[in-house]
């Protein structure tokens, strides 16, 4: 048979000619699927730093998101990703959490200078599946026909507990109404930059290893102007040596964002 | 109707039920890992993406606000090309070099997403740069 397998395409795209971005999964594409959600927190010590561990026992470096929710006097009614606004006024002071995700924890550090001593500080942690096992690129569609139908159809699959029928968005595991994050590729880069080949500036998630550490971190733009990590429309550069990186782990997303 | 309840009846008994599509592999025997998508893990559903350019003048935090209607906290991501050469970094983003400071951070609350933009130069120059975002309906705030 050969050519086989299933594919479900966003609203309003014509899932045999769509490009590969408008897809909701395609069996030919992996997705970026997650692990679990963990709500933190931690009292914000009076000196040096106390550090939030989550046990996630997957065995290898998976990739994570952690936002900062607030603390006990600023409130919790704003969120931040990967960053804790100590002043917002010009100029501003935005400090950015270390975080460490080892083969079976993840390491938040509160350090004291991140809010009042004893506030309680509140994090939310997304832990993905996905390792960084390499997946090649693998294009079968980039153009941008669509179907232009405005009829109502598609999949809708909830998460366990919910009525597909009724459930919420947001408890769908997939609903054709949203885009998906469809992995491009990914793997372990050991200092080399990474080609895409989409012709646009895709989606990415990139952590770096250090030689000698056993732990990945999210690859924070806090770093001179020479040596911030990037993408573009062909390549998602890595951190060129001195600093700071030895490997990348990356995920490039079939997702545009130009 | 009568095949659909036995199936349903089925499923309930067996209580490992929804979806499963494997990329490469038995789909029976795949790990997880290898599965295209799978109902036991739910994936990020993006709902809402945009862009645009912001001036920022010397010293002065701008903001573009950004409504998303949700009603809760979602997940959200940025972008911002910073040296207008088609290289996008992902904020926040603080860059120091001999000349100036750039910070770019980004808040999200119920309502709004905040994308923030600071910069400050020897010469009294304005910035200008683009940005790109996501809005995902998974919440952040469990």
């Amino acid at each position: 048979m050969g050519d086989y397998g299933s594919a479900v395409s966003q609203k309003g795209y014509d899932v045999k000619t769509c490009a590969d971005r408008f897809l909701i999964y395609s069996s030919a594409f992996q997705t970026l699927k997650i692990f679990n959600t963990y709500a933190v927190t931690k009292t914000i010590p009076a000196s040096g730093t106390s550090t939030i561990t989550i046990t996630h026992s997957l065995g290898y470096y998976a990739p994570y998101i952690v936002i900062y929710n607030g603390d006990t006097t600023k409130g919790v009614g704003t969120s931040h990703f990967f960053s804790i606004p100590i002043s917002e006024s010009a100029p501003p002071d935005i400090a950015f959490p270390a975080t460490r995700m080892y083969a079976n924890t993840l390491e938040i550090d509160v350090e004291y200078y991140h809010g009042n001593s004893g506030d309680t500080i509140y994090f939310t942690v997304y832990i993905f599946l996905d390792d960084f096992r390499t997946v090649a690129e693998n294009t079968i569609n980039t153009g941008t026909s669509s179907g232009a139908s405005s009829t109502d159809y598609g999949i809708r699959i909830s998460k366990g507990g919910f009525d597909v029928k009724t459930c919420d968005d947001k408890d769908c595991v997939l609903s054709s109404s949203f885009f998906n994050q469809i992995v491009h590729k990914k793997g372990i880069s050991d200092g080399a930059n990474v080609s895409h080949n989409l012709g646009y500036v895709p989606n990415y998630l990139a952590y770096g290893k250090r030689d000698g550490q056993s732990y990945i971190s999210f690859i924070s733009q806090t770093y001179s102007q020479d040596y911030y990590n990037n993408i573009n429309s062909t390549t998602l550069y890595i951190p060129p040596f001195p600093n700071d990186w030895d490997d990348m782990y990356y995920i490039i997303f079939k997702n545009v964002i130009s | 109707m009568l095949l659909v309840k036995i199936i349903k009846i089925i499923l309930k008994i067996m209580g490992d039920y929804g979806l499963r599509i494997s990329q490469t592999g038995d789909v029976k025997t795949v790990s997880d890992l290898d599965c295209a998508v799978t109902s036991k893990y739910s994936n990020l559903k993006g709902s809402l993406s945009g862009s645009g350019s912001k001036s920022i003048p010397n010293d002065t935090v701008q903001t573009v606000t950004i409504a998303h209607g949700l009603g809760y906290i979602p997940f959200v991501r940025v972008f911002i090309d910073v040296a207008q050469d088609g290289n996008f970094v992902t904020a926040p983003i603080f860059l120091l070099s001999m000349i100036d400071q750039q910070s770019y951070w980004v808040a999200t609350d119920s309502t709004n997403v905040y994308i923030k933009f600071w910069q400050g130069n020897d010469f009294g120059d304005t910035y200008t740069v683009d940005y790109k975002y996501f809005i995902f309906i998974d919440k952040v705030k469990l």
